[in-house]
C-alpha cells in the first residue's frame, strides 16, 4: 500500500452528539491513510469518552480551553513531527467529509508546488443544496467573508480555481506552507486571536506571501455551521470578530491598499455596527465600537508580525485590490 | 446617525446642483445610498448579464495525449503585476484540456527566473527558454514548434483571459466541428487591473471589414494545421504579424470557416508601454499591416492602389481594389422633373473614373432596369435611385473595385445628411427577423460599442438608394426597387464606408423653380425612397 498519509486535525469542545460522525467520515476516506489527531479543549460532556472509542485516534486532552487557534497549532506541531505527511487536513468537529474528499484534493494538487491550502465545496449539513463556503476572502471593505455562504449550490457551474484562501472548517494545508510561515510570532494560526478570523489571517498571509490556494468543487464536505460557537454568548462572537478584524487588516495589508480602501473600510465598519445595533441594541453597538477603539491602540502588539509579513510580500498591491474587488477569485 | 448626516448633506446640496451630483456620486461610492442611477451600464453588464451567459464547464473526450488548445504566450521581461494575473486566470480556466507554452525571451535574468518559477505552479504550463530575443514572430514560431494542441490560442503577456474563455471556445468548436478560425469580443483593462472598460462587441465574420482593420484580434484561435500549412508567422511583418498570418490563411484557395463567439473573453490591458497607449512609437506596425494587406490583395489576384491608412485612426487601413471594367450608371429620374435632370448633370460632373468606363442611363422609375442592362456589355451596374451625390469624384472606381473582391454580391456607399456628420443609411441589419437600418440619424464621429459607424461592414440588407453590383450577378432582386435583402445569400452585401454620398444641393433659384414645378407628391416619393426618417 503506497497510499499517501494525511494528518487529520480535529479540535473538539463539548461535541458529544456530532464528533462520532466526523471521526467516522474521516476513517472512511478512500485512497489515503489517515492519521487522526484530536485535541479536546476540556469538554464538560463525554466527548472524550466517545473519542476514546476509536483506538486509531491520537487523543490529546487539555484541562483548560486553549481556543481554536492554539488547539490546532498544538496538534499540527505534533502531527508534523510524528509522521512524514505532506498534507494536513483541518476538519471542524461539526463537519463531515465525503468519502472522496481527500482523494480528489490530492489528485488535484499533484504536480502543483507552492500551494498553501485547498478547500472543497463545503455545503450545509442539513441541506446539501445550500453552500456553506467555497472559499474565504477579504473584501474590498477589508472584511473577511465566506464566498457562497447561503447560496444555492449550482454544481454544474463549478470548476477548480485559484482563490484568496480557504475556510478552515474543512481544508487541507501543505507542510511546505506551514513550515515556511512568514510570521515569526505564529506557528500557524495566530494564538493571540483566541477565536474567530484566524483562518482569514492564515489565508491572507499565504496570499500576500505568494502561495496559491485552490477551490476544488469535486470534494464535498458537510458543515453544521457554528454549532460550537452558538453555545457561547453571541455578543462574545461579535466582540471577538471586531477585535480580530482590525488585527488581520493591520498585520497583512500593504499600506497602499489600506490607504486606497479606507473609504470602503470605514463604510464596512459602519455597516457592521449597524448590524450589531440591529441584533443587540445600542449597548452592543457602543461596546463593539469600544472594542475597535481599544484594539486600535493594541495594534503595536502585532507590529513585529506586520514587519515580517511585509518583508515576505510577493503579491502586488494593485493585484491584491483586484482580487478583493472580484470576491477573492484570482485571475 | 449616518442617515441623518446624509439627509443633512442632501439638504445642503440639492440634487439639481453640481454639488448635489458630486454628493450623489460620493454617496454611491461609499455605499451610503440606494441610488442605482450612477451605476455604469457596462459594470451592470459585467455583474448581471455576463456571468449567466457563460456555458457550464464541458469535458471533451480526450483523444490520445494531444490537448485541444495550446495557448502561446511570448514573455519578455514581464513584470510580476502582469505575469501573476495572467497565469492565475489560466490556472483557473473552467475548461481543463489545454497547455500553455510560455516562450520566455527575457533579457533580465531575475525576470526569467521568476517566470520559470511560476511556470512550475501548474502541470499544464510548459516553460520554453528562448536563446535570444529575435522578435515576436520568431519567438512565437519557436513556441509553435513545441505546441501539441489542435488549436492555437494567442495571448499577450500583459493581458488576461476570462475564466470561461477556453470553455466557450471549446463549446463553439463542438457546435461547429472542423472550424478553422475563432474570435471573440474583448474589452480593455486599466493598467492596475481594477476596471474593465471600452467593451468591443464585434460583428460576426465580415471579410470586407477585416480588410479595414484586424478586428478579430483578440481572442484569436486558429487551427494548428492551418498555421503550419502557411508556414507560421513571418518576421518581416513584425508588429502586424497576427494580421499577416490571418490574411495569408484567408488567401488560401479554399473555404475558411470562421466563427465569432459573441462574449467578452479577452481583457486587453492598457499597459504603459503597450500598443493601446503609445501608438506613435509603433508606426512600423502600421507599415507592416499595409504590407500584409498588399500581399493579401496580390495573392488573391486583385489589382489595387497602394494601401492607405485612415488619418485619425491608426491600425485602420484603406485598401482600394481596382477593376478595369465597363459600368452602366442607371440614374432613376422622374419625367418633367428638373431637379432630377440637374442631379444627373451633377453626377456626370462629379465623376472622374480612371479604371471604369461609365455609360450613363437615365430611366424613369417605372422602367425595368434589367431590360436595359441585359442588352449592354457592361460588367457592373450602378443604380442611383435617390438624389444623392458622391463626396469624392473617384467613387465609381472605388465601388466597382470592391466588386472585384471575392464573394461580393453588391456594394453601397454610406449615405449622409448634407453638411452634417449625421448618417442617413449605413446598411440594414437583421434584428429578430426584421431588417433595421444601422445607426439611423447617428453621428459618424461618435464611437458606439460595435465600432465606428462609418466602417466597412458586411450587412444583411442594403438601402436601394445607391447600389453597385455585377451585371452577371445571380441575384435578380438587385434590379428591383425596394430594400436588398441578402440574409440568405452565401456572398456578402458590403457597406463601403470610405465612399460617401450626400443629398444633391439644389441652387436656391432652381429650388424655387422646383417648388413651382414639382408637385408636392414628388418630394414625398423622394422621402419614401430613403427608407429612413
Amino acid at each position: 500500500m503506497d497510499q499517501e498519509t494525511v494528518a487529520f486535525i480535529i479540535v473538539t469542545w463539548n461535541n458529544r452528539d456530532i464528533i462520532a460522525g466526523c471521526l467516522d467520515s474521516v476513517l472512511e476516506q478512500t485512497g489515503v491513510h489517515p492519521e487522526i489527531y484530536v485535541l479536546d479543549n476540556g469538554s464538560s460532556d463525554d466527548t472524550v469518552g466517545i473519542v476514546r472509542g476509536y483506538p486509531q485516534v491520537h487523543l490529546v486532552e487539555s484541562t483548560e480551553n486553549l481556543g481554536f487557534a492554539r488547539g490546532n497549532n498544538e496538534l499540527i506541531r505534533q502531527a508534523l513531527s510524528d509522521v512524514p505527511v505532506r498534507w494536513v487536513a483541518l476538519v471542524n468537529s461539526d463537519a463531515v467529509l465525503d468519502p472522496d474528499w481527500t482523494a480528489n484534493i490530492l489528485g488535484f494538487v499533484a504536480g502543483r508546488p507552492g500551494v498553501a491550502g485547498v478547500q472543497g465545496l463545503t455545503v450545509d449539513y442539513y441541506d446539501h443544496d445550500m453552500v456553506d463556503s467555497q472559499h474565504i476572502y477579504v473584501s474590498k471593505r477589508l472584511q473577511g467573508i465566506q464566498y457562497g455562504y447561503k447560496l444555492r449550490a449550482d454544481r454544474e457551474s463549478y470548476f477548480p480555481r485559484k482563490v484568496f484562501g480557504v475556510n478552515a472548517a474543512a481544508a487541507m494545508f501543505s507542510r511546505e506552507y506551514i513550515e515556511n510561515q512568514p510570521d515569526p510570532d505564529c506557528y500557524f494560526f495566530d494564538e493571540r486571536f483566541y477565536m474567530y478570523y484566524e483562518d482569514v489571517d492564515v489565508a491572507y498571509r499565504s496570499l500576500v506571501a505568494g502561495y496559491d490556494s485552490y477551490f476544488v468543487p469535486s470534494s464535498v464536505a458537510y458543515h453544521m455551521g457554528s454549532v460550537s460557537a452558538n453555545k457561547m454568548a453571541s455578543m462574545y462572537t461579535v466582540t471577538m470578530t471586531a477585535r480580530n478584524h482590525l488585527a488581520v487588516v493591520y498585520k497583512n495589508t500593504p499600506w497602499p491598499v489600506i490607504v486606497k480602501s479606507m473609504p470602503d473600510f470605514v463604510a464596512g465598519i459602519r455597516d457592521y455596527l449597524r448590524q450589531v445595533r440591529h441584533d443587540h441594541g445600542w449597548t452592543g453597538a457602543w461596546q463593539v465600537l469600544g472594542t475597535y477603539i481599544s484594539e486600535f491602540f493594541r495594534l503595536p502588539v502585532y507590529a513585529r508580525s506586520r514587519r515580517a509579513i511585509r518583508k515576505r510580500t510577493r503579491l502586488g498591491a494593485d493585484y491584491l485590490r483586484a482580487i478583493m474587488r472580484q470576491d477573492g477569485i484570482r485571475g | 446617525m449616518f442617515g441623518l448626516l446624509r439627509k443633512g448633506l442632501q439638504a445642503l446640496f440639492p440634487a439639481h446642483t453640481v454639488g448635489g451630483q458630486v454628493l450623489r456620486i460620493v454617496m454611491a461610492r461609499l455605499g451610503n445610498t440606494r441610488d442605482r442611477l450612477v451605476a455604469n451600464p457596462f459594470v451592470t453588464y459585467t455583474k448581471r448579464v455576463e456571468p449567466i451567459a457563460f456555458h457550464a464547464p464541458i469535458q471533451t473526450p480526450s483523444t490520445c495525449d494531444q490537448p485541444l488548445f495550446s495557448v502561446i504566450i511570448p514573455f519578455f521581461n514581464t513584470a510580476d503585476a502582469y505575469l501573476v494575473p495572467l497565469l492565475d486566470c489560466l490556472s483557473s480556466q473552467s475548461f481543463s484540456d489545454w497547455e500553455v507554452i510560455m516562450a520566455d525571451a527575457s533579457t533580465n535574468e531575475d525576470r526569467s527566473w521568476r517566470i520559470e518559477e511560476l511556470s512550475h505552479r501548474d502541470p499544464r504550463f510548459r516553460y520554453v527558454r528562448l536563446g535570444e530575443n529575435r522578435g515576436i514572430s520568431t519567438n512565437t514560431n519557436e513556441a509553435l514548434g513545441h505546441a501539441l494542441g489542435q488549436y492555437i490560442v494567442f495571448a499577450d503577456h500583459d493581458d488576461t483571459l476570462s475564466h470561461h474563455a477556453l470553455n466557450e471556445v471549446a463549446v463553439a468548436i463542438a457546435d461547429h466541428p472542423g472550424v478553422d478560425v475563432l474570435y471573440s469580443d474583448e474589452d480593455a483593462l486599466s493598467d492596475d487591473g481594477l476596471r474593465r472598460k471600452r467593451p468591443h462587441f464585434k460583428p460576426s465574420w465580415s471579410p470586407h471589414m477585416f480588410l479595414e482593420m484586424n478586428y478579430t484580434n483578440h481572442l484569436s484561435v486558429i487551427k494548428a494545421a492551418l498555421i503550419h500549412e502557411v508556414g507560421g508567422l513571418r518576421p518581416e511583418r513584425d508588429g502586424a504579424q497576427d494580421y499577416d498570418l490571418l490574411l495569408r490563411i484567408h488567401a488560401l484557395p479554399r473555404q475558411i470557416q470562421v466563427v465569432h463567439i459573441p462574449k467578452i473573453l479577452y481583457h486587453w490591458r492598457e499597459a504603459e508601454n503597450s500598443t493601446s497607449r503609445t501608438i506613435d512609437t509603433k508606426t512600423y506596425a502600421v507599415q507592416a499591416g499595409q504590407a500584409a494587406l498588399t500581399d493579401y490583395l496580390d495573392a488573391i489576384g486583385v489589382s489595387h492602389d497602394p494601401v492607405g491608412v485612415l488619418p485619425e485612426r491608426p491600425f485602420w487601413y484603406h485598401c482600394r481594389p481596382r477593376w478595369s471594367c465597363r459600368a452602366d450608371v442607371v440614374v432613376m429620374v422622374s419625367e418633367d422633373d428638373r431637379a432630377n435632370r440637374h442631379f444627373e448633370k451633377l453626377l456626370r460632373g462629379a465623376t472622374a473614373a480612371t479604371w471604369v468606363v461609365p455609360s450613363f442611363i437615365a430611366l424613369s422609375p417605372a422602367c425595368d432596369i434589367r431590360a436595359h442592362c441585359d442588352s449592354g456589355t457592361a460588367d457592373v451596374v450602378i443604380v442611383v435611385r435617390s438624389m444623392f451625390l458622391p463626396e469624392t469624384p473617384d467613387w465609381l472606381d472605388e465601388l466597382a473595385g470592391v466588386l472585384a473582391l471575392p464573394k461580393t454580391a453588391a456594394v453601397a456607399p454610406l449615405l449622409m445628411r448634407n453638411m452634417r456628420h449625421e448618417i442617413v443609411n449605413a446598411g440594414l441589419m437583421d434584428d429578430q427577423g426584421r431588417l433595421r437600418p444601422l445607426y439611423p440619424g447617428g453621428d459618424v464621429t461618435v464611437y458606439p460599442l460595435a465600432g465606428p459607424p462609418d466602417l466597412v461592414r458586411d450587412v444583411d440588407g442594403l438601402d436601394p438608394g445607391v447600389v453597385a453590383f455585377p451585371r452577371a450577378s445571380g441575384h435578380s432582386e438587385l434590379f428591383l426597387p425596394g430594400v436588398v435583402d441578402g440574409r440568405n445569400w452565401s456572398d456578402y452585401l458590403v457597406m463601403w464606408g470610405p465612399v460617401r454620398f450626400r443629398p444633391a444641393k439644389i441652387p436656391a433659384r432652381d429650388k424655387r423653380l422646383n417648388d413651382n414645378l414639382m408637385p408636392r407628391g414628388a418630394s414625398v416619393v423622394f422621402r419614401n425612397s430613403m427608407g429612413t426618417r
